[in-house]
Formats: C-alpha cells, sequence, structure tokens
C-alpha cells in the first residue's frame, strides 16, 4: 500500500511521471531496507526484530512496486507472462541465496547475509533507473 | 436454482482461502526447522538444501498450469491440494534430511498450482477491469497464509510435536478440498450464477484475445525493460526468502529466542497484507489478458 501511495503522490503533486514515480518509490524501499545491514550487528534482540520488521516492510513496499511495472511497461497480452517470467528470476535470487547461506552460515555467521540484502536491493534500484525505459508500448510493440 | 449476488466474489473467496492454506502449508517447516533440525540432526547446509529442492521445484507451476487447463480447474487444483495435504503429512514421518529434501521437491511442484489456479479463475469468473482487484484479493492468502503460520505450527508443536504440526496442516488442506469440491463450479457450469452476472462477466471479456496470439518468450527476453524488472526482482526477493525461511532458525540460534516468541513476533511482520490489493487496484483497468498457465 505504501509504495503505491509513494508514487502516486509523487505524481499528483511533484508532477513526475509514472515510470520516475515507481523508481523513486522502489528506492525508498531499498533505502529503509539499509535498517537491515546493522541486524547482525546490534546487541539488543528487539532491536534486532524491529529492524527486521522494517525489512519486511520495506521489501513489500519495493516488491510490490516492481512486480507493478510489469503492467506498466509491457502491453496486455504480455504482461502476465512478464510477470510469471520476473517472478521466476526472483525465485531464482532466493534459491542462490539461500544456498550461499546453508553454505557459509556456520562459518562466517547470518550478518554478512543482512548487509548482502540491503545492498543488493540498492543495486536493484540502480538498475530501475539505468536499465529501464520510458517508451510508449507502441514502440515496444514494433521492436516485437 | 435462485441466484447467489456477487457469487464471483464467493468463488474468489473459496480459491483465496486454498491459497491461505497453500502458503500456511509451505511456511510450516520453517517455523518448525529449530525444532526439526535439532531433532534430525540436520545441519544448516542441508537445511538450505531442503530449501532449495521447493524452490527449484516450483519454478514448474507453468506445468501445472498446463494440467489445470487440461482437466479443468475444479479437479486440476483438487489433485494439486490433496498431493500437497499428504506431502505435508509425510514430512512427520521423514527422519533425514534426504527424505525432507526429496518431499520440498514434491511439495514445491504441487504447491505451485496455487499461482495459475489464481489466474484462471480470475480470467474466468471476473471483467478484464475487476481482475486486477480479484487478483489482489486472492494473493491476500499468501500473506495471510504465511502469517496464520507461526501461532498454529508453534501451538501444534507445545501440545505435542513437529510431526503433529505437519499432520494438522494436510488435515486442514484435506478438508478445504471438501469444501473446493462441494462448492466450486465453471461459471458455464455453475447453476446459482444469475443472468445478471453472467452477463456482466462475459460483456468484460475480451473476444479479441483469442486472435492475438500468446505473448512469445523469446521476444521477451530480447527487451530491455524486462531485464530492466527482471533483474531488480533477482536481486530483491532473497529478502523474502531470508524472511520466510531462515528467520526462525536465526532468532533461534543466534538472539536466543523460543518458539512462543517467535509465534508471536513473526505474527507483526506480514502487517500490510492490504498492500496487494491497492496497487491492483490502481493497475486494474490494466490487467487484460491472464494466460491460465503463467
Amino acid at each position: 500500500m505504501f509504495g503505491g501511495t509513494v508514487s502516486i503522490t509523487l505524481q499528483k503533486y511533484a508532477g513526475m511521471g509514472l515510470i520516475n514515480a515507481r523508481r523513486c518509490a522502489f528506492t525508498v524501499g531499498a533505502l529503509m531496507m539499509t535498517g537491515v545491514a546493522l541486524v547482525g550487528t546490534v546487541e539488543n534482540p528487539y532491536v534486532a526484530v524491529a529492524l527486521l520488521s522494517l525489512a519486511g516492510f520495506a521489501h513489500q513496499t519495493l516488491s510490490v512496486t516492481v512486480i507493478t511495472m510489469a503492467s506498466d511497461l509491457f502491453r496486455r497480452s504480455e504482461v502476465a507472462t512478464v510477470a510469471g517470467m520476473a517472478g521466476t528470476c526472483g525465485n531464482a535470487g532466493v534459491l542462490i541465496f539461500s544456498l550461499l547461506m546453508g553454505a557459509l552460515v556456520t562459518s562466517i555467521g547470518y550478518a554478512p547475509f543482512f548487509v548482502g540484502l540491503a545492498a543488493l536491493d540498492l543495486l536493484g534500484a540502480v538498475i530501475l533507473w539505468t536499465v529501464v525505459r520510458e517508451q510508449p508500448p507502441q514502440t515496444m510493440a514494433a521492436v516485437a | 436454482m435462485k441466484g447467489i449476488r456477487g457469487l464471483r466474489w464467493w468463488m474468489m473467496g473459496l480459491l483465496m482461502v486454498g491459497s491461505i492454506i497453500n502458503y500456511l502449508t509451505r511456511s510450516t517447516l520453517a517455523v518448525a526447522a529449530p525444532t526439526v533440525l535439532k531433532d534430525l540432526d540436520i545441519s544448516t547446509q542441508q537445511y538450505s538444501w531442503i530449501l532449495s529442492a521447493f524452490q527449484f521445484a516450483i519454478m514448474l507451476q507453468p506445468l501445472c498450469g498446463y494440467v489445470m487447463d487440461t482437466v479443468g480447474l475444479k479437479l486440476g487444483f483438487a489433485i494439486f491440494a490433496i498431493a500437497w495435504s499428504f506431502v505435508s503429512m509425510a514430512h512427520g514421518v521423514a527422519g533425514s534430511w534426504q527424505t525432507l529434501f526429496g518431499l520440498r521437491a514434491l511439495l514445491g511442484f504441487a504447491e505451485g498450482s496455487a499461482n495459475p489456479a489464481g489466474m484462471k479463475a480470475t480470467s474466468e469468473w471476473f471483467p478484464a477491469t475487476e481482475r486486477g482487484l480479484a487478483g489482489g484479493f486472492f494473493n491476500m492468502g499468501a500473506s495471510l497464509g504465511s502469517m496464520l503460520a507461526a501461532p498454529l505450527v508453534a501451538w501444534a508443536i507445545l501440545m505435542h510435536s513437529w510431526q503433529f504440526a505437519f499432520v494438522l496442516t494436510g488435515t486442514i488442506g484435506l478438508t478445504w478440498v471438501a469444501l473446493w469440491l462441494m462448492f466450486y463450479q465453471s461459471p458455464s457450469k455453475h447453476r446459482a450464477l444469475s443472468a445478471l452476472e453472467r452477463d456482466h462477466i462475459l460483456s468484460g471479456q475480451e473476444h479479441h484475445l483469442a486472435g492475438q496470439g500468446r505473448p512469445s518468450i523469446a521476444v521477451i527476453v530480447r527487451q530491455r525493460n524486462f531485464w530492466g524488472i527482471a533483474i531488480p526482482r533477482f536481486l530483491a526477493d532473497p529478502t523474502w526468502g531470508t524472511l520466510t525461511f531462515w528467520l526462525p532458525l536465526y532468532l533461534t540460534t543466534v538472539r536466543g529466542f523460543d518458539l512462543k516468541q517467535i509465534a508471536m513476533l513473526r505474527g507483526c511482520r506480514f502487517s500490510p497484507p492490504i498492500s496487494g490489493v491497492c496497487s491492483a487496484v490502481r493497475s486494474a483497468s490494466r490487467f487484460r489478458s491472464t494466460p491460465a498457465w503463467v
């Protein structure tokens, strides 16, 4: 809900385009995710839990945003397929990250992984700003 | 038979409960993990292999979609739900990580049916303009199921054993299948569907899509914008995986929490399940076609 609200607000009051508003919503989520980097190092277990809850909220914000972008960028007849394929990429990410955790968590602990999660989301924001191009669906149809 | 008003939403509700149970079932292991790993002497590395079996098998979900397209949603989804319920119960007799690895692969495959089932029902029961909302409603099941898992599984373990937790979720699944078979029917066969509602659904279905052909995967992967959103998902989704599958283990082994505390804490994490719906409403008009197998 928050991700949607951020992008709607930016469009309404800052006169921002749809895609830029989505990029901003994702970036806000990624910035909130930086808190999770500290989970492994804070002393108090309840602070750790609070940071993890924040991470859950931040992730919800940015993941809903990027899922919705499939419908912003692709033709209606392709949206579900694109969303499914992007979902498969997400699954692959979970798979690889889980295997890395399993292999390394006993030797290096959880802390580096929490830092990694925060860093990966910032990288994701960079990709959204640099790789995604705003173009009308007609152009894409021509490419297709 | 007299028509039931808003029947499509009742059908979607039935499906959403199925989705709740689907996510409850897949989350059972994560909540039980601290107990199971200790009991069966499974290392965290072996646990990651078990998780990856599920994660790998669930990628085969287009195959589930294909089966349901072929035999129909009612029968198809029932078969998969029966399968995942029994596989969940079988976790209860597992004695080694290898058995769990095999069971998780089977569970992942059977549970991959939820997503295409939701898509298929959405496209059959709803006019294009309502599909975003219907899809968001269905997706709430995922959050609710994961949220319910913590207290329910913790309760089962404290009352009896971790084995009981798996048998319990399996039993809940089978109960739901009975309800599904009793009450679900496709719109073309449903006798309680009023003429008015049938018109409403049919008038919003797009007839032109039949001639438009299937989207081409080869064309999609060549587009810059596809990678522009696929790579961020690849990078971001590990957060979800970590919070879902690793958190109970982390909190018990590193932070010294016990099962009861986790049961209470985990509930807070998924506080915004409504977000799916809100964004769905906004993109509602944009969702036109929903190939059932995605």
